[in-house]
């Protein structure tokens, strides 16, 4: 039976990444959807931008790198805090200024130095509307893991994997989020980082939207494959979603460098994603998803809908 | 101070829309839905987000922003258990409405452009 395609509105985009992202998660994995205006003073926030509620194993491993440092952080999340692209996306872009404006009014009820977001269509979003008299500097989570990459090489053992690195290179930003990935690799010990010629992603990260074009993903897994790759790693939580499913044709897994730097760093986590992608097919995810489901009171009909189009896109 | 009946335009003019006022220092919004008319706060209680501009499936209508959610026929009730939106009593009288207000005042029709994607229930 046909899964039906509900019209993707703000109530289903929204509705999913507060479903999936409480399905997706680790067992007792929290984080704050609004900050009390007397919010205690953390340093840092790590942001969980909307569509990286589906892939929560990403802001789990980077919480667990800061604990790992004996740094104070916040992790915040939900629609509450979008940065306004999916009002862009969705055709109504004169609200985009403002909801970016709310996400980081909200943000800085802590007073952070920095806000690290996973998405870097929210980097783009508040680099275009920064808030006035912040008391953050806003970047992409890359920018985290760079600061405090002398602190954590100690930390690491090695990671004996080959690896085709996935990158975009389409604006500024992009380029110094590549950079940051390939330098983050690099201090991996035991990586062995393989010259592909053909990992280069179109546009600013594989998005839903604008995804690769079918023969280029295919192109770069089949030259993953042919280097004999255990992996290609991925820089966004969007191109992971987009490439798993390859692993079915060409053997070759797909990671976010956050699960690198997990297993380098001894964090022990979970991608549920990928597990359910890997099964190709939607009610056996459904089937384990179920108890959960039940536990959490949530509508099977509409997490069908909601996992049909966030994780077999 | 007392309330005051606030007349905001004819029963016919609601069927199946959305309407936007000011009235004194509130916006208010009034809409005929799924079989009634109901008058809610203009602004969303969570980060006052355009209530005008909501999605609308049957009475319950849904913030642009972040997707709270509010039921009218529950007292504004937020559907996750946040904070509910605030709605103003309404009558209709010879086939005008009037939405119950908490001072004199005069009701100042606003753009209410929707939302690209919102569909109000006819």
């Amino acid at each position: 039976m046909a899964t039906p395609r509900k019209k993707r509105t703000y109530t289903t985009a929204f509705e999913a990444a507060r479903t999936l992202g409480q399905l997706f998660s680790p067992e007792g994995y929290t984080w704050e959807t609004e900050l009390p205006v007397r919010a205690k003073h953390v340093p840092l926030i790590i942001h969980i931008s909307c569509n990286a509620h589906f892939t929560m194993f990403i802001a789990y491993i980077a919480g667990e790198i800061l604990k790992r440092l004996d740094l104070e952080f916040v992790t915040v999340g939900g629609p509450e805090n979008c940065c306004g692209s999916i009002q862009k996306n969705m055709g109504d872009p004169d609200l985009e200024a403002d909801v970016a404006t709310k996400a980081q009014l909200g943000f800085n009820r802590a007073k952070p130095r920095k806000v690290l977001s996973i998405c870097p269509d929210c980097d783009d979003v508040f680099a275009e509307y920064p808030l006035k008299a912040a008391s953050f500097v806003h970047a992409n989570i890359s920018d985290l893991v760079v600061e405090y990459l002398d602190a954590l090489k100690p930390k690491m053992k090695p990671v004996n994997k080959r690896v085709v690195v996935h990158f975009h290179d389409a604006s500024p930003s992009r380029v110094k989020d590549a950079g940051r990935v390939m330098t983050i690799l690099k201090a991996i010990p035991g990586l062995e980082i393989l010259p592909a010629q053909l990992a280069h992603g179109p546009g600013i990260h594989c998005q839903t939207v604008h995804p690769m074009a079918p023969h280029d993903q295919a192109a770069m897994f089949a030259e993953a494959k042919a280097l004999e790759a255990d992996a290609l790693v991925v820089p966004y939580h969007s191109c992971y979603r987009q490439h798993i499913k390859m692993q079915l044709e060409f053997g070759v897994e797909t990671q976010h460098y956050f699960g690198l730097l997990a297993e380098a760093l001894d964090i022990p986590f979970e991608e549920p994603f990928k597990i359910y992608r890997l099964t190709d097919d939607l009610e056996t995810v459904m089937g384990m998803l179920r108890p959960k489901i039940e536990r959490l009171g949530y509508d099977e009909d509409l997490v069908r809908i909601y996992v049909d189009r966030a994780v077999f896109c | 101070m007392s309330s005051s009946w606030i007349e905001v335009g004819a029963e016919a003019d609601f069927a199946g829309q959305m309407k936007v006022f000011q009235i004194g220092r509130k916006k208010v919004a009034v809409a005929g839905l799924d079989g009634g008319i109901f008058a809610f706060d203009g602004l969303c209680p969570h980060a006052f987000g355009p209530m005008h501009r909501a999605e609308v499936d049957g009475a319950i209508v849904t913030c642009p922003y972040h997707a709270w959610r509010f039921d009218l026929r529950d007292a504004g009730r937020e559907i996750h258990g946040y904070r509910p939106l605030a709605m103003y009593d309404v009558k209709v009288e010879a086939g005008i409405v009037h939405v119950l207000f908490e001072a004199a005042a005069s009701a100042v029709v606003l753009d209410s452009r929707p939302c690209k994607l919102s569909y109000v229930a006819a």
